[in-house]
């Protein structure tokens, strides 16, 4: 790449806007994760009783597998919004970047 | 060749000490049980087929592109077959139902620990690491901008 071409594209307030978009989104989601994460994982340390609860009484699977279950499809959740949000909306500003860095 | 056959005298004295330990363990009365051909062979084709695929792959790969990213040819369902190849190996299996079988079902929180890595790798270091155009963390470390680095140390945390 040349640096004109680079220049072109560095200089682009689109590439600025995709930038920042990809930046704050990873970091948001990461953050989301980590929270839902680290917040199941504190609540076992702390109040184990509350996830070592039956689900209902005489029954031996605990509160904590359902909740666990639903941490590892939020995984999926978040991995399909930003899977989404990076073929539609990111993908499209990138190739308006390429066009025009093009011309 | 000199230091080669120097290394491995090394190593077959090395084993000495756990073969003198190693005679304590079968003592008493022990019953052989009858050899397992069914769980042996299934072993030796396993591990045959796997090499033999290994051999296939490797005399298609000329590049470090070929042998870190198959030259980009893989496709993304492909892709998320080798992640959930990952995700359902033996450290799940072996290491998951001996967590739960020493400590029970407490042990199935490692299970999730491993699979809420991967979203934060995605979100952070994956597109950066492709943008740079190398295959793994280290030989992107020393050009990558600082703030890589520290997105890096994120998803092995959990």
């Amino acid at each position: 790449m040349n640096e004109d071409v680079l220049k072109k594209v560095q200089s682009n307030p689109k590439f600025k806007e995709l930038v920042h978009k990809k930046t704050s989104l990873g970091w948001q989601l990461s953050i989301v994760m980590l929270v839902i994460y680290y917040g199941f994982t504190l609540v076992l340390a702390f109040s184990p009783s509350t996830l070592g609860a039956p689900l209902a009484p005489g029954m031996t699977m605990t509160v904590g597998i359902p909740v666990g279950i639903l941490i590892i499809l939020s995984a999926f959740v978040l991995t399909g919004l930003y899977v989404r949000k990076a073929n539609g909306e990111f993908d499209q500003l990138n190739r308006e970047i390429v066009e025009e860095a093009q011309k | 060749m000199k230091k080669c056959t120097g290394s491995l005298a090394l190593t077959a004295l090395s084993l000495f000490p756990v073969l003198a330990f190693a005679s304590g363990a079968i003592e008493g009365d022990v019953k052989q049980q009858a050899t397992n051909w069914h769980a042996i062979i299934m072993f030796v084709v396993f591990v045959a087929f796997t090499m033999g695929i290994t051999y296939w792959a490797a005399r298609r790969t000329r590049s470090a592109s070929d042998f870190y990213t198959a030259g980009g040819g893989i496709s993304g369902f492909q892709n998320g077959l080798a992640i959930a190849g990952d995700y359902m190996s033996a450290a799940s299996f072996l290491g998951i139902s001996a967590m739960v079988f020493d400590k029970g079902y407490d042990g199935l929180i490692y299970s999730i620990g491993f699979l809420v890595g991967w979203p934060v790798i995605l979100f952070l270091v994956a597109e950066r690491l492709r943008n740079l155009g190398k295959y793994t963390l280290p030989t992107s470390h020393l050009i990558a901008c600082n703030r890589l680095r520290y997105a890096a140390l994120l998803p092995p945390l959990p």
